[in-house]
């Protein structure tokens, strides 16, 4: 089942890269999707035998169903097998259990993120050579503020060179959670606030909002106490799934601008139930970092407001598949059964493994 | 040990820094890889001093000597402030640890260049920093994991270029 599940992404690029694949309805996405995270439910209720070099407790399958559904939103528009591999690529580097592993799965991933842009858009390259470079360094040292500083900025680099990557990055930021995260997580929100307000492209503009949310998550994860890993963890999931429905809705209809504003923080869709946890969490564990995170959230959510589209219904959204993520967004965010919120918890306690 | 031995490696970092043809600074890396292979083998980490000379100077250099191209292109900073940013560079973090100022003395030279066969040489010379590293920490199957890394980008440059 293990092996099923690391293949399941590769699998979905072989077939959809079939010819007359790609014009087929985002529903065969949303049902892939589905069945890899049925097999990633089926390892919460019973639970493998450990495996070398793979961690599966419940920190792992979560980050695995994370990828899996940032994987729903990859397969459409322009290079979408090249994004579902290397989405794929992150499955083993979410689980592995290893550091070595890890950037290995990595770099194959930014290789595949990065194959559209060797001939248009090459400053992409040498800026992910340098991300992987800094994160492999911070990777090999032992323990200590340079090796995670060095790491985390890798990281980060890597996420502006390969924004397909970005939603599931933070999950790999976690292991060098400390003062360096929420330095860097509050420079994300600040400076993607900042830049949206001072330059406001509407072409580019829903990257540097996942990547200032992304900040918030950092900030959240940085702070490494199971109660703010825990609204991060929510952040996240509702993130990746806002994400999800921005790539699965066709064209500028109602789905898609309900989706970017939930992107953007904006009640009461996507992320915002998520960055109102988080901001919870901060407050009552280091207030000081309050003004600066709202002063970014407020910069986000100013800009998105600016540039968004005004929302309108059209003949795509009948049957859009996302709905489908904006639904789960939703109850995820606003009623949250308990069995779940109590795994999650447990998936909180579990990341330092 | 390392901290000593790596004083060669740096300079040549540095040195890369001045290159104004992509050739020329394609050689200063594949030297640089040749004494890193030497530093390896003093450390008798003869599987590292192997993969350093095969991939890092013997694979890269054939593979980008081919790509060069003959006009130089105009690098984007210029010398003095290059130069300048070096000195703050290595004066920052060569009392830390040698390797991160070779680090990120590759990433300079890779982010100042224009030309996409010196901004690759400048990433071989990360990666010689971080070879450097795994070295100083004597895990060879680190060394296996780092060296793969930039060979992939020498490719991407090769096709991109073609």
């Amino acid at each position: 089942m293990i092996p099923l599940l690391l293949a399941l992404p590769f699998v979905a690029a072989g077939i959809l890269a079939m010819p007359g694949f790609s014009r087929m309805s985002a529903w065969v996405d949303v049902t892939a999707g589905l069945f890899g995270l049925a097999i990633v439910l089926s390892f919460v209720w019973l639970p493998p035998a450990p495996l070398p070099l793979l961690r599966l407790d419940r920190f792992g399958l979560f980050a695995a169903g994370l990828v899996i559904v940032a994987t729903l939103g990859a397969g459409r528009g322009d290079g979408y097998v090249t994004k579902y591999l290397a989405l794929g690529g992150m499955l083993p580097a979410v689980l592995a259990a290893h550091p070595l592993l890890r950037v290995a799965a990595l770099t194959l991933s930014a290789g595949a993120a990065l194959t559209p842009f060797v001939r248009t858009g090459w400053y992409r390259v040498p800026l992910a050579g340098a991300g992987l470079g800094l994160l492999l360094f911070g990777s090999i040292l032992p323990m200590s503020p340079i090796a995670s500083g060095c790491a985390l900025l890798g990281m980060a680099t890597l996420g502006v060179a390969a924004p397909v990557l970005l939603p599931v990055l933070p999950l790999l930021a976690l292991r060098h959670a400390g003062p360096e995260l929420v330095a860097l997580g509050l420079a994300a929100v600040l400076g993607c606030g900042g830049g949206l307000v001072l330059w406001p492209v509407r072409r580019s503009y829903v990257p540097w909002l996942a990547l200032g949310q992304a900040g918030v998550v950092a900030v959240a994860f940085g702070l490494a106490v199971p109660q703010a890993i825990f609204a991060g963890l929510v952040l996240l999931t509702l993130l990746v799934l806002s994400q999800a429905a921005r790539h699965l809705a066709a064209g500028d209809g109602l789905a898609g601008s309900i989706a970017s504003a939930g992107l953007a923080g904006l009640p009461p869709f996507g992320v915002f139930p998520g960055v109102a946890l988080t901001l919870a969490a901060v407050a009552g564990l280091s207030p000081w970092l309050l003004p600066p995170l709202l002063a970014g959230l407020a910069a986000l959510g100013w800009a998105s407001i600016r540039v968004l589209p005004p929302p309108r219904l059209a003949a795509s959204d009948r049957w859009s598949a996302a709905w489908l993520p904006l639904l789960a967004a939703l109850l995820i965010g606003w009623c949250m059964p308990e069995a779940v919120a109590a795994w999650l918890h447990g998936a909180a306690m579990d990341v330092r493994g | 040990m390392i901290a000593a031995s790596g004083g060669p490696v740096l300079v040549l970092s540095a040195a890369l820094l001045v290159c104004r043809r992509a050739n020329v600074a394609l050689g200063v890396a594949v030297l640089q890889a040749g004494v890193l292979a030497v530093v390896a083998l003093s450390q008798r980490q003869y599987l590292a001093a192997a993969l350093l000379t095969l991939l890092n100077a013997a694979g890269a250099g054939v593979l980008l000597y081919e790509a060069t191209p003959s006009n130089v292109p105009k690098p984007r900073i210029g010398l003095a402030a290059m130069l300048l940013a070096a000195v703050v560079l290595a004066v920052l973090a060569v009392p830390v640890s040698v390797p991160l100022a070779i680090v990120l003395l590759g990433i300079l030279t890779s982010a100042a260049s224009r030309d996409r066969t010196v901004q690759v040489v400048g990433l071989l010379a990360m990666q010689n920093g971080i070879a450097l590293a795994g070295i100083g920490l004597g895990v060879p199957e680190q060394i296996a994991a780092i060296v793969p890394v930039i060979p992939g980008l020498v490719l991407a440059a090769r096709w991109g270029a073609a």
